[in-house]
């Protein structure tokens, strides 16, 4: 299973974790694992910018969402 | 002074923002409805339904559009069901509540939106809701948000396109056309970008990225392949024109509904029609089980035996 958007990639496999792989970073480094899922993947939707939805063999939907990192910088007055 | 914002999906695995339970077998796509929520979706199952879904974590609502004889094997979103601006709000810890949805949310239950009514509430009888062809209960504030041109493009093993839009209040829901195209089963849906954002259709068609934007292409299991031209004018149409059509209602559940376009000669209609097909008669069987497509008009099928091919759809 595959879907694209923007530069996240993702696959489903069985195991109920789905992997997502920033295609930037190299073809053998994983973005993140989501894991949760039983009876194994069957539809992942990468449409939305911020938002994965992942959806299993019992029928269960979830969206998952990017944790999002705020650093606050002071520039200095020359 | 200024912020650097960086977002990470390691993060993402600590757990499921929302969730529900959709289907009564196993989910075959699902989809977004709005660019800036993450707890409204659309889920299609091997049930044949199609649901339109709160991830509120229980049943997901009542909203559950059914006529599909077989599987649903490809769902997609049609037209703008919201924009999604600018980056998600949020406070200047990480450890805020907002979770993405662009404002604080008491739980993953708060569906009311910013400029509408009431939430969740409701009073869904079972799964999916006492109505038979279209029903709801509850989150119907949400659900009525939808321009006239949105709406939703269901393909499923009984070899039939369905194409579902919002209907009056109340958050019902009908099927504005159903059309076949395929001798066989339909296996895959996808829906032209356009490159970019990934996003809703519209804006201008005459671009270099944008030729075939909005256009539908659905792929049979035979390696027939039918593009579909942009359905948000016939979604307009259908719902400006579709107002004497009556919702079939099943008491008995929403199994009784049969598979023929309910809306009559009062909806949609079946002028929906693919605008171009294309069969490659294979000496060896070849099983497409997954499509995608861009706006620019590449064709990428992927088929059982492995091989991955690009086309233009010209």
């Amino acid at each position: 299973m595959f879907c694209s958007q923007a530069l996240t990639a993702s696959d489903a496999p069985a195991d109920g974790r789905v992997r997502l792989w920033d295609v930037r970073t190299g073809p053998r480094e994983t973005a993140a694992a989501l894991g949760g899922h039983r009876g194994g993947v069957h539809a992942v939707s990468c449409e939305s910018p911020k938002t994965v939805f992942t959806g299993d063999g019992d029928g269960v939907v979830r969206a998952w969402v990017r944790f999002i990192f705020y650093f606050r910088m002071y520039g200095q007055l020359v | 002074m200024f912020y650097f914002c960086s977002q990470d999906w390691r993060r993402a695995g600590g757990g499921a923002l929302a969730s529900a339970t959709a289907h009564s077998g196993a989910v075959t796509a699902v989809t977004p409805l709005r660019h800036d929520r993450a707890d409204v979706a659309a889920s299609a199952g091997v049930d044949g339904v199609v649901r339109v879904l709160s991830l509120d974590g229980g049943s997901g609502g009542g909203v559950a559009l059914v006529g599909h004889l077989a599987p649903v094997t490809g769902l997609v979103r049609v037209g703008g069901f919201g924009e999604f601006v600018g980056e998600f709000e949020t406070g200047s810890n990480g450890s805020d509540s907002k979770a993405g949805h662009g404002r604080r949310l008491s739980s993953i239950a708060d569906l009311t939106g910013p400029h509408r009514g009431r939430g969740v509430g409701g009073d869904a009888s079972g799964m999916y809701g006492r109505n038979g062809a279209i029903s709801h209960a509850g989150t119907t504030s949400e659900f009525e948000a939808f321009n006239a041109a949105s709406g939703l493009a269901s393909a499923s093993a009984d070899g039939t396109v369905r194409l579902w839009c919002p209907h009056g209040a109340g958050a019902r829901w009908r099927c504005a056309a159903v059309a076949h195209a395929h001798a066989s089963r339909v296996v895959a849906m996808a829906r032209c970008s356009g490159g970019g954002s990934g996003g809703s259709g519209g804006g201008s068609g005459t671009s270099s990225g944008g030729l075939f934007r909005g256009r539908l292409l659905t792929a049979g299991d035979d390696a027939s392949f039918a593009r579909w031209p942009d359905a948000e004018p016939f979604l307009r149409r259908a719902r400006v024109g579709g107002g004497s059509y009556a919702p079939v209602e099943s008491s008995a559940g929403y199994r009784r509904v049969g598979g023929s376009n309910p809306g009559g000669a009062g909806g949609g209609g079946a002028a929906w029609t693919p605008e171009r097909m294309h069969h490659k008669p294979y000496r060896a069987p070849r099983v497409v089980c997954a499509i995608d497509v861009c706006g620019a008009g590449a064709l990428v099928t992927g088929t059982r035996d492995g091989v991955v091919t690009c086309a233009s759809l010209e």
